[in-house]
């Protein structure tokens, strides 16, 4: 993240710019697709909301300048770009339903199917604050801004998220999540 | 910090954990385990979201961004220079648009105040002899160098030569039911259709005429609608309507 840093702080001729933006890409990108994926259930759709979401950041990144804040930003534009093109309904015809697990490459053990499956059938409410945690590593108050919640409400919904997780791998009772 | 908060905070924010966290679970054998389970969780959770992602996502990524950075040099400029041709364009032809209009507005101006002037006791009719006064328009309008039409079905009150708009025209008076319509023929004064406006209370039609225009003045619209057709005949038949 440091030499990241360093590359998005020097950005200002064209070509450091453009090699600061290639830095932001390699870095970000990546796991800002595997958030668009748990989102969308699409490989595709997925890659698209990535590509309008960097197309964004092209636009906007001269604001860009603080790395932590750039991954925040990052999250937070691609779940808005989500949302303004599918509202609460997610695309349809993908690769995907979303009642079944998405695509990775598998990994067999059974807890990690588990898990895996559990995740994908978790309500959206649940899961998409636990994702913007787990990959983007956004605090519960940008958490919340980013899904217009308060930084409680978001706390809550990710903690009511582990439990059921934990619960789909044998790790807790049952559904008495919603304590807070 | 108690059993309940700590397993609350494990399971909300991992990542931050306080130093009152890990005092707890030094201290407290089941949330030590419950810890462990936890980091477990945490382990496997980063790695089943992290799925893989499709080859060459991130250069698909950066030559999109390539050709959207070129394509902003290029079009822009093009943009730019479009936009700005366009606007002075749309600026010079408002520009002209409303210079005629204002033109047009200022004729009609003109000859309202004319009519008023020329007549400020109301428009009273004289007391001349039809015959003398159908000899008399014939001759201003052949002086202007307008053929008369028809003018024995015109009741005209009052005859003459005039330059309301600078150039030397005729102004007839007709007499109507509901008042005195007047008729004035203005050359040099050109224009390509018909407009009606309203200006101080006074109906206005200017017409487009062979010399320039052939504006109809009155107070009342129905001696307009009654008169029109016979006084565009009168300055003669042409007059485009």
């Amino acid at each position: 993240m440091g030499t990241h840093g360093q590359i998005v702080c020097a950005a200002s001729p064209a070509d450091e710019r453009r090699r600061a933006f290639e830095g932001l890409v390699r870095h970000h990108g990546p796991d800002l697709y595997r958030f668009a994926h748990w989102l969308c259930g699409q490989s595709q759709v997925a890659e698209e909301l990535l590509q309008e979401t960097f197309a964004r950041a092209w636009r906007a990144f001269e604001s860009l300048r603080e790395p932590e804040a750039a991954r925040a930003w990052l999250f937070v534009t691609l779940r808005c770009e989500y949302a303004r093109l599918y509202g609460r309904q997610r695309p349809q015809g993908g690769d995907s339903p979303p009642d079944q697990i998405p695509q990775p490459a598998l990994d067999d053990r059974p807890e990690a199917w588990a898990l895996r499956r559990a995740l994908a059938v978790l309500a959206p409410e649940y899961r998409e604050p636990l994702l913007l945690q787990v990959l983007g590593g956004l605090s519960c108050d940008e958490i919340g801004t980013a899904l217009g919640l308060t930084p409680q409400t978001a706390a809550t919904h990710i903690f009511r998220a582990r439990r059921r997780l934990r619960a789909a791998l044998g790790e807790e009772p049952g559904r008495q999540d919603d304590e807070t | 910090m108690n059993c309940l908060e700590f397993r609350k905070a494990l399971l909300t924010d991992p990542a931050r954990q306080s130093a009152a966290l890990h005092a707890h679970a030094d201290a407290c054998a089941l949330c030590h385990q419950f810890g462990l389970s936890a980091a477990r969780l945490e382990q496997l959770l980063g790695e089943v979201a992290r799925s893989p992602v499709p080859a060459g996502l991130e250069e698909r990524i950066l030559v999109r961004a390539a050709l959207h950075e070129e394509v902003s040099m290029v079009v822009p400029d093009r943009r730019r220079f479009l936009a700005m041709a366009v606007s002075v364009g749309v600026a010079a032809v408002g520009a002209l648009a409303f210079t005629a209009w204002r033109q047009r507005d200022a004729a009609a101006d003109l000859l309202v105040t004319h009519v008023r002037a020329a007549h400020p006791e109301g428009m009273a009719s004289t007391s001349a002899g039809t015959g003398l006064m159908e000899s008399a328009t014939r001759a201003l309008l052949l002086a202007s160098g307008v053929q008369p039409g028809p003018l024995a079905g015109l009741s005209i009150e009052d005859a003459w030569s005039c330059s309301p708009l600078g150039q030397s025209g005729v102004h007839l008076k007709l007499t109507a039911p509901d008042g005195p319509v007047h008729a004035l023929l203005c050359p040099g004064e050109w224009r390509r259709s018909v407009r009606r406006l309203i200006r101080d209370d006074m109906q206005v039609e200017l017409h487009p005429h062979t010399l320039g225009t052939l504006a109809l003045i009155a107070a009342s619209s129905p001696n307009l609608e009654e008169l029109r057709t016979p006084v565009l005949a009168a300055f003669q038949g042409d007059a485009a309507t």
